[in-house]
């Protein structure tokens, strides 16, 4: 999937290309600079998953290093200055997020902070551990790929909060919504008894495509529904697979 | 005096390099060296495979089924309506991209690796077919204990964090199981191996004759992909791949025992041709579903943010649904040529594995 993702960058040519990278803390959104390519290629690759805020010198960088370090094939450009917000990767794909300019850094520009230099600033200023290492653990949540402001305001970018809202997914929760997912279920369930048993024809296959529907209804309506008794979840994951198993039946009446 | 015929397609080799080898191989080459290689740079690898073998294997479901009008006629309510149906969930997806579409992508991506598992059972029970071995009620629950207990303990080990997870530039909800769900799962499939391995394999040890030793590669594969091969973010990377080449192979011997006629011998240059034309076919039809039906969906005013992520869910989920129908082992139509091999196609007199246990 993720050179799934890569491959479908190649094709985009996108004249504005931005990264939306997210935080546990806030958002912010790169924009080309320097190898910003060798940045698309390590984002659709995945290599910023479960990465973290490492090392934090407030008077150079903010440093997000990856769980697994790759082996890049790019040159230092320790003379070149290094603005602040500018963005640069390190051989092994760290990044560092420069807060305030400076030289002599073994790495190379790959964006700059066009968006969220809020969200910088303030990792910048947390309280730092003995490895000067912020003392709560930021992590990179997600990194998506925009070329249009609309698309990008579509994300819903949210700027530093020490306790933010993690989800950026919604669900139909009303009453009437998950009702009308289980009338349709239930009935599918009927139609598809009729058609499967009774009748032996297509009729079984319109029932299972009302189960199809009222299950994926309920499921996505149920997904971020609040917990009311244990398993809940475990249910939903087993009803999801059993609809799946069912969908064998289709076409199928003897 | 008349051959037998082989219980492989092809023969042992490539069976069993196609069906498990290769995937079971790289899993060795990668965890040898994990560390030294990472996805970033096993990813000119990963996208060549992508548009020889992920890719064709979804357009072969679709060339099997619209190719052929005896198919047609046989699934009429699944080539019609299956498209609607995913048509629906697509468009739905687009209009509400935070509502519906994230629960799309997350119920995609959960089918997906049921998928996987369903095959793996269905390969297994096709080789128990064509070498005779029987497997009893029991001995099927173990089977599936094993292979889906395998698909669980990841894909539940993938959703233990509460951290959301995505696909393409959709981010959809973790289940956020609690630790102790994969363990569960990992005992249920721990608890089946024994049992396949006391019931099955033992017998199979003990039994004279050559070992149908194919038959467990599919599981055993399955089993790599899941369990060890989670922990190997390059292998897992190639699953997909490795998924598909399995797939491939079969549908590969299906058309050739469905396009050439079993009454007269045929040379080895026809069988090349015929599968270098359905290949390459196959190989036009996954780009115009990856790369050209996204386009054509952006250009027809698709969110452009999401468009790619909810068309490409769209197109598996098709995938997922088709083959579910049109691989049943229990129609004749599917089963039968699934009995013979290669070397019953250049020389018709051999008998199939069916007429020759028959006799």
């Amino acid at each position: 999937m993720k050179a799934l993702l890569l491959l479908l960058l190649t094709f985009a040519h996108a004249d504005d290309p931005r990264i939306v990278l997210r935080t546990s803390v806030g958002d912010m959104v790169l924009a080309p600079a320097g190898n910003f390519s060798l940045l698309q290629k390590m984002v659709s690759a995945g290599a910023f998953e479960k990465a973290q805020v490492g090392e934090v010198d407030p008077s150079r960088f903010v440093k997000v290093i990856l769980v697994q370090p790759t082996q890049l094939d790019i040159s230092p450009e320790a003379s070149t200055k290094a603005k602040q917000t500018d963005v640069w990767m390190r051989k092994d794909g760290t990044l560092l997020f420069i807060v305030a300019e400076t030289t002599g850094l073994d790495a190379t520009p790959v964006a700059r902070v066009v968006r969220g230099a809020d969200v910088l600033e303030a990792i910048r200023n947390l309280p730092l551990d003995a490895r000067r290492e912020p003392q709560r653990r930021i992590e990179i949540t997600n990194a998506l790929f925009a070329t249009t402001d609309a698309q990008i305001e579509s994300l819903g970018l949210r700027g530093f909060s020490a306790t933010l809202d993690r989800r950026r997914y919604k669900s139909f929760t009303s009453p009437t919504y998950l009702a009308s997912a289980v009338l349709l279920l239930l009935l599918g369930f009927l139609v598809f008894y009729i058609g499967r048993y009774r009748l032996k024809n297509a009729l079984a296959s319109i029932g299972l495509t009302l189960v199809l529907v009222g299950s994926f209804l309920l499921f996505s309506g149920s997904v971020s529904y609040p917990n009311m008794f244990p398993g809940q979840t475990l249910l939903t994951f087993f009803g999801m697979l059993a609809t799946f198993k069912l969908m064998s039946q289709f076409e199928s009446y003897e | 005096m008349m051959r037998a015929p082989s219980f492989y397609f092809v023969n042992a080799w490539a069976d069993s390099l196609f069906l498990g080898l290769f995937s079971v191989g790289s899993f060795f080459v990668f965890w040898a060296l994990e560390g030294k290689v990472s996805v970033v740079t096993a990813m000119p690898v990963v996208i060549f495979l992508l548009w020889i073998i992920n890719w064709p294997h979804f357009s072969a479901t679709n060339y099997r089924l619209y190719g052929s009008r005896a198919n047609l006629r046989q699934y009429p309510v699944t080539a019609l309506l299956v498209p609607l149906i995913v048509v629906g969930a697509v468009t739905a997806s687009m209009i509400y991209p935070f509502e519906i579409g994230p629960h799309f992508v997350k119920f995609f991506r959960n089918w997906s690796a049921y998928h996987f598992s369903a095959q793996t059972v269905g390969i297994t029970l096709l080789f128990a077919r064509r070498t005779g071995l029987t497997f009893t009620k029991a001995e099927r629950w173990a089977l599936a204990g094993l292979v889906y207990g395998c698909f669980l303990t990841g894909a539940t080990r993938a959703e233990v964090s509460n951290r959301s997870l995505s696909f393409l530039n959709v981010e959809y909800p973790s289940f956020e199981f609690s630790p102790w769900v994969p363990w569960a799962f990992m005992t249920i499939l721990l608890v089946s191996a024994i049992f396949l391995l006391v019931r099955v394999v033992k017998p199979m040890l003990e039994k004279e004759g050559p070992k149908p030793w194919i038959v467990l590669v599919p599981a055993v594969t399955h089993f790599f992909w899941y369990v060890p091969g989670y922990d190997l973010p390059v292998f897992r990377e190639l699953v997909p791949a490795f998924h598909s080449l399995q797939y491939l192979y079969l549908a590969w011997f299906m058309n050739l025992r469905e396009s050439i006629p079993p009454t007269a011998p045929v040379t080895q240059q026809k069988l090349v041709t015929t599968s270098v034309k359905w290949w390459g076919l196959n190989i036009a039809g996954g780009l115009g579903l990856f790369l050209l039906l996204p386009k054509i969906t952006a250009l027809a005013g698709g969110p452009t943010l999401f468009v790619e992520s909810f068309v490409l869910a769209g197109v598996q989920v098709h995938h997922f649904f088709v083959d579910g129908v049109i691989w049943k082992l229990r129609n004749q139509k599917v089963s039968s040529p699934l009995m013979a091999n290669l070397d019953q196609i250049l020389h018709p007199e051999i008998p199939s594995i069916d007429a020759k246990r028959a006799a």
